[in-house]
């Protein structure tokens, strides 16, 4: 198991892989090639991600600016959550 | 045929007409079901038959064409009209009137709450949704996560050839890509610049998904109009390509149709019998050139203009077309008596910024396409086809022999090799200095048929192709990475 966990702009990420990460329940649904993704949640609100072609990373509701690691995605999400306040 | 029209020049009358139809379309369930496909198309990941490869373009413009016959069905009437965002890029702009798309997300849930899609109305609850989701209205804010494209990006992703290249995803390299720069640079802002539902997998919820598209779609026909002949990369079986992304392969969900869709089979958007409102009605007519007489005076009258010149050629031999004056054009040879028939193109091999084509040519009918450099640019110039001297000699590559000398001297010149080799096996084709030099390997025996491109797989920014070759002759372009780069280099080929 590997945990990374960061604060950014005063919230909480944390990013699991391996064994912890497939341990927890995944969103049901069609979820195609995400068997093995990391675990990534904001403020502990597990957010769905997937990697694109490139193996850069997209999430649920966030599938145009693909990251090449997942906290740079959650950062982005931060930072749209913000912006849009 | 029906004509797909900028959405601002769409009538009150038309406008409605279309949101009538993309209601009663939801109203059916028919909409969910595409958006659905959209969704699973990104949840496949690395398999995503949709974006991030080759077959962004073609997937949607069938996505989008099925769309648009689901709402002809309705409303004979009715076609897809498009946004064109290098005009129409306020919060302002009519596009969002409460007659059309509705207007941006209010409040802290971002909510749409004017238009014929707001919630309130009962007629637009989002059922489809991204994974952990569970907003059913629809949601936008506009410009928080960045800008709108300009018509200055516009023209340089127009700018790029070819289509594609490897790796054939979305980590190709957007100079060298069309495909990935439309995608990456273009299209992807657009979703980002409306927000809310516009950044979802299931972002088709958003009607404004369709206009945006459109007018994607748009720019890739006139990217096909001004580079006819630069065919859709990569062919079927190219290794490393995802299932359906190849030229002939069929492309999911609709691959289990008894005729399935392929890039191949959405090349031609006439053929799926639309146009745009922005393409000239007829096609455009041919100049004749005369072999041997004065140049023959011609302009680009408006930005994006394609002039067609036709000369015959009797007798076997080298012939050079050129042009003459400042307007910077660019010129494609297509024949012999097929106008789609890519031979070769130039940029500023002639004086100045004239373009310059020196080449043996057999008999028949041969056609020039010559657009200016710009697609925004207009300007005067002439034209003449002469029978000529000798052709340069293409410099021969020594297999494991010493590495020949280059100098990309001017920006998007392109310098060709070839090499021959002897036997069957594998070739190493490397660059050497400190010029950030992307090569193409053609052959065998064909300039024009492509096998393996490279930017930096050698040293530093060198490039390198390993590739296994029957015997034959190959041929190497050079030219630098960037547009406007220069520089020396060396290239060698080891078996």
């Amino acid at each position: 198991m590997a945990e990374q966990r960061e604060n950014y702009k005063g919230r909480e990420i944390i990013l699991r892989s391996g064994a912890e990460a497939r341990g927890v329940a995944r969103v049901s649904g069609e979820q195609g090639a995400i068997a093995d993704e990391p675990e990534l949640t904001i403020d502990g609100k597990q957010i769905f991600i997937v990697r694109n072609s490139a193996g850069a990373y997209i999430a649920s509701g966030f599938a145009f600016d693909p990251q090449q690691s997942p906290v740079d995605l959650a950062k982005k999400i931060i930072d749209y959550e913000e912006a849009e306040r | 045929m029906g004509i797909r029209k900028n959405q601002s020049s769409l009538t009150p009358a038309e406008k409605s007409a279309f949101v009538a139809a993309v209601k009663a379309l939801k109203g059916s369930g028919i909409y969910d079901v595409l958006v659905a496909q959209h969704r699973a198309a990104f949840l496949a990941g690395p398999n995503d038959p949709a974006h991030g490869g080759p077959a962004f373009l073609p997937w949607h413009r069938e996505y989008l064409r099925r769309f648009e016959r689901a709402l002809q069905e309705i409303d004979a009437s009715v076609s897809l009209p498009y946004w064109d965002w290098t005009i129409d890029r306020t919060p302002t702009a009519s596009i969002w009137d409460s007659d059309f798309m509705g207007g941006n997300g209010t409040g802290p849930s971002q909510q749409v709450a004017t238009g014929p899609f707001a919630y309130s109305t009962g007629e637009w609850t989002l059922t489809v949704l991204d994974p952990g989701n569970t907003t059913a209205f629809l949601t936008r804010a506009f410009g928080a996560m960045g800008a709108l494209p300009t018509q200055q990006a516009v023209n340089t992703a127009k700018s790029v050839v070819p289509y594609d290249s490897p790796p054939w995803n979305a980590g190709s390299n957007v100079n060298t890509s069309f495909r990935n720069r439309l995608e990456g640079v273009i299209h992807n802002p657009g979703h980002m610049w409306v927000g809310g539902s516009m950044m979802a997998m299931s972002s088709p919820n958003d009607p404004v998904f369709w206009l945006h598209h459109c007018n994607i779609d748009r720019l890739w026909a006139e990217w096909q109009t001004e580079n006819p002949g630069r065919m859709y990369l990569p062919p079927s079986g190219t290794p490393g390509v995802v299932r359906g992304h190849g030229l002939d392969d069929p492309m999911p969900p609709w691959d289990v149709e008894a005729t399935p869709p392929t890039p191949r089979s959405v090349l031609n958007h006439h053929t799926l019998d639309y146009s745009y409102d922005n393409e000239p009605t007829t096609t455009p007519e041919s100049l004749a050139l005369t072999i041997g007489a004065p140049p023959v005076s011609a302009s680009i009258g408006r930005a994006g203009e394609v002039d067609i010149f036709t000369f015959e050629v009797s007798a076997p031999g080298n012939y050079v077309i050129e042009t003459q004056g400042t307007t910077d054009v660019v010129m494609g040879l297509y024949g012999p008596d097929n106008s789609d028939s890519f031979i070769t193109e130039d940029d500023d091999s002639g004086a100045g910024q004239n373009s310059r084509i020196a080449r043996d040519l057999s008999s028949g009918t041969y056609y020039v396409r010559l657009r200016h450099y710009s697609s925004s640019s207009t300007g005067n110039y002439s034209i003449s086809v002469s029978a000529s001297a000798e052709q340069p000699a293409v410099p021969t590559i020594e297999v494991n022999g010493p590495a020949a000398a280059g100098v990309i001297s001017v920006g998007n010149e392109r310098d060709m090799f070839t090499f021959n080799a002897a036997t069957s096996g594998t070739y190493t084709i490397e660059t050497a200095g400190n010029t950030d030099c992307f090569i193409s390997l053609y052959g065998p025996a064909n300039p024009n048929t492509l096998i393996a491109q490279d930017d930096d797989s050698g040293p530093g920014a060198n490039s390198r192709i390993v590739a296994d070759l029957a015997s034959g002759e190959y041929f190497v372009q050079v030219r630098h990475y960037g547009p406007s780069g220069t520089g020396p280099y060396n290239i060698a080929v080891k078996s």
